[in-house]
């Protein structure tokens, strides 16, 4: 039996040394199962889905003063990993102040990952894998087909469509999201999509 | 309101399905689109392999179920998928037709990730099987996990040291991931890690 490396997974330290590096400091880097994963700019389409999520949440989380929501810039460390969810919320009871530098040393509590056409299924499902083990309620949404799967850490899936609406009761008591208001239908958006 | 594109309806894929140009495909209806399914690299169906021999192994002792591989077309509501490995019950069918589609949904179905295979078609086909009933374990090669998705609100992470048990559909069964995962050793010929065929960009 050989027992040889076949690989050096990177360790957070070294990544980080590394994301901050002048030549690397306009680019979103993510380490993922030891890996230097680039997140490259995507479609207008996904990320303008990104950006509704990010209206809903940032709304009630700020006028409850209860916590921080982020874009798809923010990394967070998630064990091993760094993540650049498209979209983020992290209590204040676990982060008390958002750092001005480097990444968020720990985990969201929940997660938004808008599916670009591109993704492979390998790599988002071991994404969801890496954040329900670090205890983070993940939301996958698919633009495409205009449903979300809300993976929750105790192993529990729900899937939504346009006519759901999201909540989070042990999360944030009190949210709704509909569905219906990330998924724009009106012709002025149908047009710009084809 | 614009309709963007007309889908198509099992029937119109049965029909296309029969031409003589369209007899070595495996041609499926995904959300009313017809989607083929193409020759991929041969390391998932060497784990669809494994899995059905495990199933097979299990039934010739327990006679309650037959199972299929990936060119079995089945319609599942207004789809028609052709999963990689399918477990249907005697309870449900007995036989299989001999010509078309099989009109009845299987009870499990096993869909084996290719490097290729996009997120966004995945989640769709695990739509379907939810929708009409079939558990399904859709299997990640290179992470070497299954994630079991079953009617309900549930979802089972598996790694290699875990055992896929299904007590009420196969009682008695259990699917050793290590089995289906060789090692590489198994891999003659092959310097290293037989799964990390990054062919595409």
């Amino acid at each position: 039996m050989t027992t040889a490396m076949i690989q050096a997974k990177m360790s957070v330290d070294d990544f980080e040394a590394l994301a901050n590096l002048p030549e690397n400091n306009a680019r979103t880097l993510q380490l993922i199962d030891g890996e230097v994963v680039e997140k490259m700019p995507s479609n207008g389409w996904s990320s303008m889905l990104a950006a509704f999520i990010s209206e809903a949440f940032v709304n009630f989380v700020r006028s409850g003063k209860l916590g921080y929501v982020t874009g798809e810039g923010a990394g967070y460390r998630v064990g091993k990993d760094i993540f650049a969810p498209d979209v983020a919320y992290i209590s204040r009871a676990r982060l008390p102040r958002m750092p001005r530098k480097g990444f968020i040393p720990l985990a969201p509590d929940l997660a938004f990952e808008v599916i670009s056409p591109s993704d492979t299924a390998q790599e988002v499902a071991e994404k969801v894998q890496v954040y329900l083990a670090h205890g983070v309620i993940v939301c996958v949404v698919y633009p495409e087909s205009e449903t979300m799967y809300v993976y929750e850490p105790d192993n529990r899936l729900t899937l939504l469509t346009r006519a759901d609406s999201l909540t989070l009761p042990d999360l944030l008591p009190g949210f709704s999201m509909a569905l219906a208001d990330i998924f724009p239908v009106d012709d002025a958006d149908q047009e710009i999509l084809s | 309101m614009t309709v963007l594109t007309s889908r198509i309806t099992v029937e119109q894929l049965t029909a296309l399905a029969e031409l003589p140009e369209n007899r070595d495909k495996t041609l499926q209806l995904i959300n009313g689109e017809i989607v083929e399914k193409m020759p991929g690299t041969p390391y998932p169906s060497l784990i669809a392999g494994w899995i059905i021999t495990e199933l097979n192994i299990y039934l010739k002792t327990n006679r309650i179920g037959a199972t299929t591989t990936e060119g079995a077309g089945y319609r599942i509501g207004d789809d028609v998928l052709a999963p990689d490995v399918t477990y249907i019950s005697r309870a449900r069918q007995v036989g299989f037709p001999q010509r078309g589609f099989n009109l009845i949904a299987p009870d499990l179905a096993f869909e084996v990730i290719s490097p290729s295979d996009k997120a966004k078609e995945v989640a769709e086909k695990i739509q379907v099987y939810r929708a009409h009933g079939v558990i399904v374990c859709v299997v990640y090669p290179e992470s070497e996990t299954m994630h079991v998705y079953e009617p309900g609100e549930s979802v089972r992470f598996l790694t290699r040291a875990d055992a896929l048990t299904l007590p009420d559909l196969l009682p008695g069964f259990a699917l050793a991931l290590a089995d289906i995962f060789p090692v590489e050793d198994d891999s003659e010929g092959h310097d290293s890690t037989p799964h990390a065929d990054s062919d595409n960009a």
